[in-house]
């Protein structure tokens, strides 16, 4: 007994050791000019995003209300772009809150990216504000969700079941409740880090992983009853009890690519160099391989349940998405979602290399839009895939052009990561050792 | 394979064969700095014992990359494939059969066992692979008769450099361990 507790004694007596002189070594590499980002290029290449974004918008408004029925199209689309960007934030969020819950040391290098588009969230209910005033103003002919519409849904026993949840003043109640719980986690998580980078006050790390514990739970039920209201209830008579799994898969994915390609993105522009290496960006690709076949499996799961016990409210999801050219985009999407990028992430060089996982990255965000694009969009039975297609690009890169230039803009506006983080010595040793 | 010069054997004055010579050393970061010098000075049949993973071990001694990843690929994707001939087989070849009123060729129901059997097969390719390659199960090791050696199991770490290594010379290597730090230099008999 007396030896091993001696043994103990002399073992955390050489892990003190240890810990200082990485340290010391750490620190040198914490220059300024390695953490901070070069404002002026980077705020520039965000202002043109957000320009851009901005008038891909304008565009969008003037096309929907050129035509008769384009409308209830244009807001489809831009329903697309918005719960595109909610996934990215939302997803940012969730995934520090999950590295805090398991006090990962490697993440301290690349948490901060998370923390400040997650921080982002406030500013997504803007993005919201169009979908509301369809559901607010909106001609029965636009307005995108169909039990909004007094006629089409009387008499309409599903409905009449389902009306004490679907009504728009309880739906307006629940949206804003989802943005005020994700505001409040995300911006306490982000101020405590900025508090963090002066005081050096290691608490604020534990409370962060305080929080996260209860946060992750109202972050899971949120965002699963988000995705119901906004996504599952465009048709309202369909359900699925995993759809909020399948949201869920979508947005960390979708948060860690756009994590990996602002990384790659400073780091090709000489920052973080030996703070973000290629151990981190290996890590980062093996979750990206991770949620790649999560989201193929919920998927998989999701249809494959509905495909076996055949009951038409339920199959009516599908049926719609396997005819005339939809049916096309469903293989698309088994193809480009889940086969290529499961097959080219397997390889270790790909998830070494940061500008090829960075083009990996870019190509599963995309497939995330086109994803989202494939939930909302064959809901417009007036238009079929194809029809005025200008419309719908323009409704998904609208909002995510103006998110993303947002996204880098928060970025390189801090620090580049948490400077004072008491596991950040841990992460820029770390290694991956395989 | 890659040995050109002629094996030459070695043995002790009492007519053993010799397998190598062990150097002992006391903490991690002695076998570590020692390994780094071992591989330089081009030793190949050699290992480190220790009684816990030393992390970035495989750079200091220079060992390649694994293939186990590249065969457990190809071992899954065949599993894969089998499953899905099994399927094929079964419910097309032998036992033609309409369950629940689905379609015949119907690939639904075949995902899941495709992938369990994928499954399967990658992970018994994993395990007996890491097996095969680190040549285990091993009934009976050299350096196990050594009674320095099994100190390892505890607090000491150890270097063998074989007999079998074309650069391996009874009293060059000896001096080559004593010189990176070695301490307890002893020849291990077969």
């Amino acid at each position: 007994m007396s030896e091993i507790s001696a043994t103990h004694h002399h073992g955390s007596h050489a892990e003190g050791h240890s810990h200082a002189e990485p340290q010391i070594a750490a620190r040198s590499r914490l220059l300024p000019s390695a953490v901070t980002a070069d404002r002026g290029t980077l705020r520039t290449v965000s202002m043109g995003m957000m320009f851009v974004g901005a008038i891909v918008l304008v565009v969008l408004v003037i096309l929907g209300f050129s035509a008769e029925g384009a409308g209830r199209q244009a807001i489809a689309a831009y329903h697309a772009g918005f719960l595109f960007c909610v996934g990215v934030a939302l997803g940012c969020l969730g995934i520090q809150m999950i590295l805090h819950q398991f006090n990962a040391g490697w993440s301290a290098a690349p948490r901060r990216t998370a923390e400040g588009i997650a921080s982002l969230l406030p500013l997504c209910a803007l993005l919201f504000v169009p979908v509301l005033v369809n559901a607010l103003i909106g001609s029965d002919s636009t307005k995108l969700f169909k039990w909004m519409v007094p006629s089409y849904v009387a008499g309409d026993v599903l409905f009449e079941h389902k009306q004490g949840w679907l009504n728009v003043n309880f739906w307006i109640v629940r949206s804003a409740v989802y943005f005020g719980l994700w505001s409040m986690l995300a911006l306490k998580l982000y101020q405590w880090s900025r508090k963090q980078d002066l005081s050096g006050d290691r608490w604020l790390t534990a409370k962060a992983r305080r929080m996260s514990s209860y946060g992750l739970l109202i972050f899971a039920l949120s965002s699963a009853f988000a995705s119901f209201d906004w996504l599952m209830g465009l048709d309202f008579h369909w359900f699925s009890t995993m759809f909020g799994v399948y949201f869920f898969a979508g947005s960390v994915l979708s948060a860690i690519c756009t994590i990996v390609l602002v990384l790659a993105m400073l780091s090709n522009a000489g920052k973080l160099k030996s703070v973000v290496t290629p151990e981190h960006f290996h890590d980062m690709g093996k979750m990206m391989l991770a949620f790649t076949v999560f989201w193929a499996y919920i998927a998989f799961c999701q249809y494959f349940l509905i495909w076996y016990s055949n009951i038409p409210e339920e199959t009516a999801f599908y049926n719609l998405r396997q005819q005339g050219d939809w049916r096309y985009l469903s293989i698309f999407l088994v193809l480009g979602h889940f086969v290529v990028p499961f097959l080219v992430l397997l390889f270790r060089g790909v998830k070494r290399t940061p500008r090829l996982l960075a083009f990996v990255a870019a190509w599963l965000l995309i497939m995330h839009a086109v994803d989202l694009f494939y939930i909302v969009r064959p809901v417009i039975k007036e238009s079929k895939l194809g029809e005025r297609l200008i419309m719908d690009v323009f409704g998904i890169a609208g909002p995510a052009l103006v998110f993303l230039g947002l996204a880098i803009r928060r970025v390189v506006s801090a620090p580049l990561i948490p400077l004072k983080d008491p596991r950040l010595h841990e992460a820029l040793e770390h290694k991956n050792y395989v | 394979m890659a040995n050109k010069k002629k094996q030459t054997v070695y043995r002790t004055t009492a007519g053993e064969t010799v397998y190598g010579v062990m150097a002992e050393f006391a903490t991690p970061a002695d076998l570590y700095h020692a390994a780094e010098k071992v591989r330089d000075a081009g030793y190949k049949a050699w290992d480190v014992y220790s009684p816990f993973p030393v992390h970035g071990m495989e750079e200091a001694m220079g060992l390649p990359h694994t293939k186990l990843p590249l065969l457990t690929g190809i071992v899954g994707l065949t599993g894969a494939g089998l499953g899905l001939l099994l399927q094929y087989f079964v419910t097309h070849l032998a036992y033609p059969m309409v369950v629940q009123g689905k379609p015949m060729f119907a690939w639904e129901p075949w995902t899941p066992v495709t992938f369990e059997i994928g499954v399967l097969f990658t992970a018994f390719c994993a395990l007996l692979g890491m097996f095969a390659f680190n040549r285990l199960p091993m009934w009976y090791h050299p350096l196990m008769k050594k009674e320095r050696f099994l100190r390892v199991s505890d607090d000491r770490f150890v270097i063998c450099i074989e007999s079998k290594d074309a650069k391996f010379d009874p009293q060059a290597t000896r001096a080559m361990l004593e010189s990176v730090g070695g301490k307890h230099i002893e020849l291990v008999e077969e």
